[in-house]
């Protein structure tokens, strides 16, 4: 009676463990995209990095117990890895959101400097080629030879 | 030059000053195809140096090495390394296929390092419970960085190189965001061992 006791809470308490790991590691692949996604965006990923691999390395641990057999310490590091994880998503979800704020407003900002100097350089480009049209021609008349005094008429 | 020639050159220089003035917006909005990525996997000696392996390992005994990974993927990248245990007759990952040894892992590291960063970990190792036989020998636990696993890893003789030979192995692992899973990233160094009761 107490040997199927004691199986039977060793076999939940490996359960839980499975659980809590796979819920640990979906978590931190989640993060992880959520993480990604902000860094692509162009937002600074320290901070959330160095949070990221305390999760990682607590279900690293979790699962190294769990192979070893140490169900109770598993679902323990699993736990501490979920408990670790909380904020980080939201947390590179805002950092994500800013860096794509900040992004299109640099390029709002480039894109207004960029379209007036490309209409001053098409303006200037224009008023030149006129301006040197003119003097091309000026110049070409000065340098017309004149009728000659004894040229017959 | 005549004064074709010349509004040619005109053009020509509008459309350089033009490129240039939008080149600043351009490279915010592009995105530039990136290099070859990659990532390198290695284990060093106890010195942190290519170096002074443990080959002829004793019962009872720890020993060191260091496993390094150095991320060249072009961004952040999730990496899982397995450690792994075989003897001579156990299967190794296949790198023309791509695919990991079958063999269940026993420890595992799981970090997230920047693109162009690299990471390293020590790896304690030690060998109880080895028992000899008339021509083997039997492995019963393994202990990795002070977790202990009942391995019961039975090893021949190997009378071409004289020893009793066990292979520590690690493989890299990459998160795929596409497919949201680990997948092998077809890396694997091993140390071979001779191990011994004594």
């Amino acid at each position: 009676m107490m040997g199927s006791t004691a199986s039977c809470n060793h076999a939940s308490a490996t359960d839980a463990a499975q659980a809590a790991i796979s819920s640990a590691s979906s978590r931190v692949q989640s993060a992880y995209g959520e993480v990604l996604g902000a860094e692509e965006a162009g937002a600074n990923v320290s901070t959330l990095l160095s949070k990221l691999n305390a999760c990682t390395s607590l279900l690293s641990q979790a699962y190294t117990s769990y192979r070893a057999g140490n169900s109770t310490e598993a679902l323990s590091l699993a736990e501490q890895c979920n408990a670790s994880l909380r904020g980080i998503e939201a947390d590179a979800e805002s950092s994500r959101d800013d860096a794509v704020s900040d992004s299109r407003q640099k390029i709002l900002a480039s894109s207004e400097t960029s379209a007036v100097a490309i209409i001053a350089i098409v303006v200037l480009s224009m008023l030149g080629w006129r301006f040197f049209k003119k003097w091309s021609a000026d110049r070409f008349t000065r340098l017309k030879p004149e009728g000659r005094a004894d040229e017959p008429r | 030059m005549n004064l074709d020639e010349y509004r040619t050159l005109i053009v020509v220089a509008t459309l350089v000053l033009t490129l240039a003035a939008a080149s600043p917006t351009l490279g915010l909005i592009l995105r530039l195809p990136t290099g070859e990525t990659f990532s390198e996997l290695w284990i060093l000696g106890p010195d942190r140096m290519a170096d002074d392996y443990p080959f002829n390992v004793s019962s009872g005994k720890t020993y060191l090495v260091y496993v390094g990974v150095e991320n060249h993927m072009s961004r952040s990248s999730y990496y899982t390394v397995y450690v792994k245990f075989r003897n001579e007759t156990d299967p190794l990952p296949n790198q023309t296929s791509e695919t990991p040894s079958p063999l269940e892992p026993l420890f595992e590291y799981g970090f997230v390092i920047r693109d162009g960063e690299s990471w390293e970990m020590p790896l304690n190792f030690s060998f109880s419970n080895v028992q000899s036989f008339e021509n083997a020998t039997l492995v019963k636990t393994l202990t990795l960085n002070d977790v202990s696993f009942d391995v019961e890893k039975p090893a021949s003789w190997d009378s071409s190189s004289s020893g009793y030979f066990y292979q520590i192995f690690v493989e890299l692992w990459i998160y795929n965001p596409a497919v949201q899973q680990m997948q092998y990233h077809n890396r694997f160094v091993s140390l071979w061992l001779n191990v011994t009761q004594t």
